[in-house]
Formats: C-alpha cells, sequence, structure tokens
C-alpha cells in the first residue's frame, strides 16, 4: 500500500530526471535572452547552467556570464561559489576579490594579495587604485602616495579593462588624482595638495568635495583670503545640494584666525540656518520614501509633485554615483520583465520557478535602492548635525575671547577697534559668452577672493589655537 | 471567652470617652494680637561702624584663565575616500 501511494512520486521524479536540460542549451537560452533584453531571465538560466557545470568550464564563456554580471549585478549570483575559487580565472576576478576585501575593511589583506598579484595586473590603473586606498588606509601613506602617482602615469597609455565601462574607468583615473591630494593633505604637503585638487575639472563628480578640501588646504596654508572666495563660490545654485555646512564652517574658522570675530557670527548663523532647512527636508524626504518608493522609482508625477524643488535636489545629491545609476537601472529591468514573464516561450514549471526568481531579485533590488537612499539620507543628516554642533563649540570659543578682551581692556590692552574694509576681487574675468558644458553653467562658480585684513595686529596680540 | 468579651466591651467603653473628648471653651478675657506691618527706610538707616575691605594681602592678584575649546580642526579625508571607493560598483 505504502509502495502505492510513493510510486507516483518515483515515477515523477525519474521522468524529471529523464529529461535533463543539455548544459548547451541553457547557455543558450541564457544567451538569446541577454540579446532579447531579458538580463534577468538570461541570468536565471545561467545561474542553471554554472549550477549543474560540475566542472566550473566556463572559460570559453566568460564574457557572456560578465556582460550579464556587469547588467544584473553579482548579489544576483552571491549564492554560487564561483567566485571564491582561489586561482582566479579572470581579470575581473581580481578586481573584484580586490573591491570585496574593501567592502569588508580588510585593508592589509587587500595590500598583500595585490603584491602577489600577476604583473599585468599590479601594472594596471584599476588595480593600482584600490591598492593605493588600502595602503592609504593602513597607515603606508608614502606607498598611497606612490601608487597614486603611478596610477595617473599608466592611465595615459591603459585602455580600460574588458569588465568596466569606459566611463567608470575614467572615474577611477579621477579618484588617483583626488586620492594622491588627499594622501598630500593627510602628510600635511597643503602646497601640493592645492597643485594637486587644481588639476581636478569642473566636469568631475568630485568637484563639489574637492571645492572643500581646497578651501581646507588653504585654511592650512593661512589663505584666508581664498578660503572666503572659495565660500562665495559655492553659492553657485549648482553647488547649492551639497552643501552640508562644512564650507561655512571653514570660512567661520577663518575670520576667527583673522581675529574678525564679529564676523565669525555670520557663517555659523548661515550654517544653523540652511542645516536646519537641511534637516527638515532631509526627514521630509525619508517619510515621502518610507511610503511612495515605488511610486517614485516608477517617476510618477503625481508622486514627484509632492517633493519640492529643493527635496528633489538633495535626492539627486545621492543619485550622482554609478552605484546609484546601476542598481536603478537594474530596478527598470526587473520590472519590465516580471511583467512581460508571462509571455515567456518556455513550459509552465519554469515560468513559474522564472517569476519566482524575478519576484525574488524585485524584492532583493528594491531593498538595496532603499538602503541606499535612506542610508545616504541618514548619513547627510548626521553630517549636518555634527557640523551644527562644530559651529556651537566654535561660538563658544568666540565668546570666550570676548571675554578675554574684557579683561584685556581693564588692564590696560587695546581691544577690537573699528573694521576695516572688506573687498572681494575676482580673480578670473567674468566670462561673457556662456559656455554650457555637461550639467551646469560654468561661469556660475568664480574664482573669488575675498580681501579680510586681520584685526589681530590691532590687537597687538596674536592669538594662536 | 467570656472574660475576653468582657475585655473588649471594657475597652470599647473606656476609648469612647477619648473620642468624643470636647476642647474646653476659648476664654473670653484672653486677647489675640497679630503683629502690625512694619515699614524700614533704608535710605534714613544709618550704620555706624567701620568699613573693612579686603587688603593686598589677603587677596591675590590673578588673571582669569584662558578656556579655550576643541575648535574643529580637518586632518585627513578618510570619510570623503571611503565613500568615493564605495560608489564605484
Amino acid at each position: 500500500m505504502r509502495l502505492l501511494l510513493v510510486l507516483p512520486f518515483i515515477l515523477a521524479s525519474w521522468l524529471g530526471n529523464s529529461q535533463p536540460k543539455e548544459l548547451k542549451y541553457l547557455l543558450e537560452l541564457s544567451s538569446d535572452l541577454k540579446e532579447a533584453e531579458r538580463p534577468f531571465a538570461a541570468s536565471f538560466y545561467l545561474k542553471e547552467y554554472l549550477k549543474k557545470n560540475e566542472e566550473k568550464k566556463f572559460h570559453k564563456n566568460y564574457e557572456h556570464i560578465l556582460n550579464l554580471i556587469d547588467l544584473v549585478g553579482y548579489s544576483v549570483f552571491d549564492d554560487i561559489a564561483f567566485f571564491d575559487s582561489r586561482s582566479y580565472p579572470f581579470a575581473a576576478m581580481y578586481y573584484h576579490s580586490l573591491k570585496a576585501l574593501i567592502f569588508q575593511k580588510n585593508y592589509n589583506k587587500v595590500y598583500l594579495n595585490f603584491l602577489k598579484f600577476p604583473k599585468r595586473y599590479r601594472e594596471h590603473p584599476v588595480y593600482i587604485q584600490l591598492y593605493g586606498f588600502a595602503a592609504y588606509m593602513i597607515g603606508e601613506h608614502d606607498q598611497a602616495e606612490n601608487a597614486f602617482k603611478l596610477c595617473l602615469q599608466k592611465a595615459k597609455k591603459t585602455q580600460p579593462p574588458h569588465f568596466m565601462s569606459r566611463r567608470n574607468y575614467q572615474l577611477v583615473i579621477e579618484q588617483c588624482r583626488v586620492f594622491e591630494a588627499r594622501v598630500l593633505y593627510k602628510k600635511e604637503m597643503y602646497k601640493n595638495a592645492l597643485a594637486s585638487y587644481d588639476k581636478v575639472q569642473e566636469s568631475s563628480l568630485y568637484y563639489p568635495s574637492v571645492f572643500i578640501e581646497r578651501a581646507w588646504s588653504n585654511y592650512q596654508l593661512n589663505m584666508y583670503d581664498e578660503v572666503l572666495g572659495l565660500n562665495l563660490s559655492y553659492k553657485a545654485s549648482w553647488l547649492a545640494p551639497f552643501y552640508d555646512g562644512e564650507i561655512d564652517l571653514v570660512s567661520a574658522l577663518s575670520l576667527m584666525k583673522l581675529c574678525r570675530w564679529d564676523d565669525v557670527f555670520f557663517f555659523l548663523t548661515e550654517l544653523h540656518k540652511r542645516g536646519n532647512r537641511m534637516i527638515a527636508n532631509v526627514n521630509q524626504i525619508e517619510y515621502f520614501l518610507e511610503k511612495l518608493l515605488e511610486d517614485y522609482l516608477a517617476q510618477d508625477k503625481k508622486v514627484l509633485r509632492k517633493l519640492s524643488p529643493g527635496q528633489k535636489r538633495i535626492l539627486r545629491r545621492f543619485q550622482l554615483n554609478t552605484y546609484w545609476e546601476r542598481i536603478y537601472e537594474q530596478y527598470l529591468a526587473v520590472v519590465k520583465e516580471l511583467k512581460s514573464a508571462k509571455l515567456m516561450p518556455i513550459d509552465k514549471v519554469d515560468g513559474k520557478r522564472l517569476s519566482r526568481f524575478l519576484t525574488e531579485q524585485k524584492m532583493k533590488i528594491t531593498k538595496e535602492v532603499r538602503n541606499h537612499l535612506l542610508g545616504e539620507l541618514s548619513r547627510y543628516r548626521l553630517l549636518l548635525y555634527s557640523m551644527k554642533e562644530r559651529a556651537d563649540g566654535l561660538e563658544l570659543e568666540i565668546l570666550a575671547r570676548y571675554r578675554n578682551t574684557i579683561y584685556d581692556n581693564d588692564n590696560g590692552l587695546e581691544t577690537l577697534t573699528d573694521k576695516k574694509q572688506i573687498s572681494v576681487e575676482k580673480v578670473e574675468g567674468v566670462v561673457q559668452n556662456w559656455d554650457y558644458n555637461q550639467e551646469y553653467w560654468r561661469d556660475e562658480v568664480g574664482k573669488f577672493k575675498i580681501k579680510i585684513p586681520s584685526q589681530c595686529e590691532e590687537n597687538k596680540k596674536e592669538i594662536d589655537l | 471567652m467570656k472574660n475576653l468579651s468582657l475585655l473588649m466591651i471594657l475597652l470599647v467603653i473606656l476609648s469612647a470617652g477619648t473620642l468624643f473628648a470636647q476642647n474646653p471653651p476659648a476664654d473670653p478675657s484672653v486677647n489675640y494680637e497679630y503683629k502690625k506691618y512694619q515699614k524700614f527706610d533704608l535710605g534714613n538707616l544709618s550704620i555706624k561702624g567701620n568699613i573693612l575691605t579686603p587688603g593686598d594681602v589677603s587677596v591675590r592678584d590673578r588673571l582669569p584663565s584662558s578656556i579655550t575649546h576643541d575648535v574643529y580642526d580637518r586632518k585627513n579625508f578618510n570619510d570623503h575616500m571611503d565613500k568615493d571607493i564605495q560608489d564605484i560598483r
């Protein structure tokens, strides 16, 4: 009796096994689906292929595999352990093995693993950049500086690797330039750092952060007129979403160094005012995304109207990177594929499994998108709060100095006298013919110098922090 | 048992006297007077005596200690680097 009950299952499993899908067929199907712009369905069959291909002989098809990975992301394949292979078969594996270690913050291992790589990889900018970053993070600043210099040197003659888009490769090179400047800043070689920062182009994705870093380098070199000039340039509207209060803080610090304590409060008030406005906007965006994320991702016009232009600009700030571009593209692709999954020319069993796979992938990517946006918003808010706290610390310091001058006055020392005139000087001439360059008006960002005389001499006393 | 109940009755009778006791009536011959409002004219008040001030010997002359706060100073841009490296995935 028991045998009769179990028999149908045995027969079914036998029938299932009697018609095994050929590896070749799976691979061809995957390839066809990729051609039909269905990368997720293609990766579903590719995964089937990789699971059944016990010998892991996929070296002949590596381009197809890597192209798919590039389209759908590594997370789709994270349950397949073929990346853990000790002998990495491809250039991309070398790169991604280093990148994975960086995400784990295992910088020592990156540093050591890179040195064991074949020479052709050790001399490629893409790998050198990761090595330089790891060297910097473990405190090997000289090594890091050399690495970034080598990266820039090699970049002139080297082509992007096959697994990386030309745009991402360009970003890697730009990072080498910016990272080199940051290493020099860390080594307190501020003049050299400034020279490197000046080479970063205005169209670069890193220009807004370089702006702040240049201000800090000038501050360290006691070139306060440059710092205040940069603050003026930072008022350009296209830089507004990148505001995090730091430019006002470094400007306030510069004025404190010039003993113009009344003027310090101008920047501190500005920081609090703009900071509070940004925090309120961030809170509203968070609330909005918690409720209407999927509508926002679908760019529903009715939903988008609920966001103010300022809020939209803040969100845009977190979308100006290749990571966002990639996950958003993946999201749109998986939603599209899920809608058309029923039209796939495959049998019912496969169809069900495929739509389950696509639903899982959609959930996974949505989660990734949500984590990215909410995580960035949360970090941004924390940054604004920390800048406000630092501004409060500076305010206390100024008040303490005011108090000291009162005692100094009692002791016969001179107090602050009338302020000297402030003059603004535009270093570069006004651009009459507007040159539209990619995403912003070039002449929006003027190069200014604000000549503010120090009042420290008036007081006849040196103030050192 | 009988003795116990008798004792209880006795206790109740004795305590009833204290419970229903009343205060003795106030003596009409006693007059209570409250303190009247008193005004001090501090301007006209004169105090006789010597004014004592701390002398140079008793007070140590010193300048107030200067208070310094932790003023922010950037030592590195590690946070920027960490974010940038993660952006390319």
